[in-house]
């Protein structure tokens, strides 16, 4: 680095200001020193060893800089990133990682943000000078054609599509390949959802580069977008050929693959998700509905091996939520097997056991094995005691009404539209038809 | 373009089972202590050791061992000068040491480097 370069350098970091966000106080010393060495005042560099200290001295403090550990505690130095993303432009402001981390999905969550740099621990100085030294040029000077696209992305981001469109198009002639130009125009026609054009744009970015990643997920966006799920499934093969899979994109696979009927997948999917590091409540929603359907598929197929081994994939997902098993529960209730009803009964977690929704499960599946006054006297006992559903209320007065105790029936039904009005006339109207 | 095959993505322990201050002929670890090494450049040394009793210059004798995200073990030992103290860490200039040892020590952490920039680039693209 010349001299006139370093004071460059010197100038711009000290105009910045960096939060280190490292629970390691060695390592924030080391990061410390390397910044002072690049001519940075240390009075400018700030520290955090907690998540809570990151964000309130993001806040206040609004550093330019950010270099977070992946992990801070139990939370993420990603989000850390995402929150500096909303303050600062991708011109003036730097975010990077420094951690232990370095497994594949934990590179390509942190490569799916606006991250400028992926610096695994432990370091040497002047390989952590060089990447740093690296990004900041990049900031310092950037290429016409980086302008550009930094230009339009602005405009992306406040969501004023034909000037953005206008830069990425002018970006096109100043790259002899200009796949990030080609990507952010589809990203463009994909938000003003203009699918056609959006897809011409990707492919016209993979023709640079086929297997440029942000074009291959423009492309199945399109696909997912258009409803082409089998298109969309054909790159997710793709996809998981040549790149980790994010925590993004792994709820989508899993959405192609129920409507491409793909239920042979699902466990490598499955397997995949165990392996994410971070793995977000709607990701965790969406894996145990797509289990679910698989299990329903195969149970509808006739396959109860494979339909018992989703099941149990979606009961396991949920952490044996209660809610899941029901809906599990009553697959099997469908097709009239007990015995694995009452397997996935017997999986309900110690503390839900007792619960109302165990309560209601256990007449669900009791009035298959016990005799019709055994399941009547549980059946009333549970409306006594306000535990019932509108359809178990329902069911039970017909049970009365079947076995001819119509005053059972009755102050069962009086019980009953206490706790559900919204069936007092149904109730009534099984009565009516009894007596007539 | 192909990624695999996979690195390890495990980390590399160094454990102290000896760290003596040759100039105050002062014992300051004799078990074996796992102790995270911070920074590590072609002739030295930056350990996590909190508040040692050492001062800059003084000669520094270390027996250990480096256990390597593959399993492998690899016994280390160096005499070198402290040349950067602190309360965080401290920062050993290594005139004597195994050099292939450290060397495979590095060249792991590079290929973790490598790999971590190939995947980087290759889903962030040009920006």
């Amino acid at each position: 680095m010349s001299q006139e370069k370093d004071t460059d350098v010197a100038k711009f970091l000290n105009s910045q200001g960096a939060l280190v966000v490292e629970p390691s106080s060695a390592f924030f010393s080391v990061i410390q020193a390397c910044l002072v060495g690049f001519g940075m005042d240390s009075k400018k560099i700030i520290m955090a060893n907690t998540y809570k200290d990151a964000v309130v001295l993001l806040k206040e403090q609004k550093p330019r800089i950010l270099i977070t550990e992946y992990l801070v505690g139990k939370n993420f130095g990603l989000s850390l990133i995402d929150m500096h993303d909303e303050m600062y432009d991708s011109f003036s402001r730097i975010g990077i990682v420094v951690t232990k981390e370095s497994s594949d999905n934990a590179v390509a969550e942190a490569a799916e943000e606006q991250l400028d740099a992926f610096i695994v621990k432990p370091f040497s100085g002047a390989d952590f000078q060089k990447r740093f030294i690296e990004v900041v040029k990049r900031k310092m000077y950037p290429s016409e054609y980086l302008n550009k696209i930094r230009d339009g992305k602005e405009k992306l981001k406040t969501k004023l599509y034909d000037q953005a469109i206008q830069f990425f198009t002018e970006a096109k002639n100043l790259s002899p390949a200009p796949t990030l130009a080609h990507y952010y125009l589809g990203e463009c026609y994909l938000q003003t959802n203009e699918l056609t054009k959006a897809r011409v744009e990707f492919a016209d970015g993979r023709k640079h580069n086929s297997l440029h990643y942000k074009c291959l997920m423009g492309e199945f966006d399109c696909l997912m977008h258009e409803k082409n799920y089998k298109a969309a499934y054909g790159l997710v093969e793709l996809i998981r050929k040549h790149y980790p899979v994010t925590s993004a994109r792994l709820g989508k696979f899993f959405i192609a693959a129920v409507y491409t009927e793909n239920f042979n997948d699902m466990a490598a999917y499955y397997e995949m998700y165990v392996n994410l590091d971070f793995r977000p409540q709607e990701l965790v929603s969406l894996v145990a509905l797509a289990l679910l359907t698989a299990g329903r598929f195969y149970l509808r197929s006739k396959d109860s091996d494979n339909a018992v081994k989703n099941f149990e994939l979606a009961a396991n997902v949920t952490g044996r939520n209660v809610e899941t098993l029901e809906k599990v529960i009553d697959e099997w209730l469908k097709v009239q097997d007990i015995n694995m009803a009452e397997r996935f009964f017997k999986m309900i977690r110690g503390d839900d056991v007792g619960s109302t929704k165990y309560i209601q499960l256990n007449f669900k599946i009791g009035v298959n094995l016990i005799s019709a006054d055994a399941a009547l006297e549980m059946g009333r006992k549970i409306i006594v005691e306000g535990k019932s559903t509108p359809e178990m209320t329902k069911k039970v007065v017909k049970m009365a009404l079947d076995a001819g105790k119509v005053t059972l029936a009755e102050s069962l039904i009086i019980k009953g539209s206490q706790a559900h009005p919204e069936i007092r006339k149904e109730l009534y109207d099984l009565l009516d038809r009894q007596t007539e | 373009m192909s990624l695999s095959p996979r690195l390890s993505s495990r980390h590399t322990q160094f454990i102290v089972q000896e760290l003596k201050n040759i100039t105050s002929e002062i014992h300051m670890v004799d078990r074996d202590t796992p102790v995270e090494v911070v920074r590590c450049d072609r002739s030295s040394i930056t350990l996590a050791f909190e508040n040692i009793s050492a001062l800059v210059g003084h000669l520094v004798s270390i027996k250990g061992i480096f256990k390597f995200g593959d399993d492998t073990t690899e016994a280390f030992a160096v005499v070198g000068r402290i040349t950067q103290i602190n309360a965080q860490y401290v920062e050993i200039k290594m005139n004597q040491y195994d050099i292939e040892t450290w060397g495979k020590f590095i060249k792991q952490i590079n290929q973790k480097q490598q790999r971590v920039d190939k995947l980087f680039k290759s889903i962030k693209g040009e920006d």
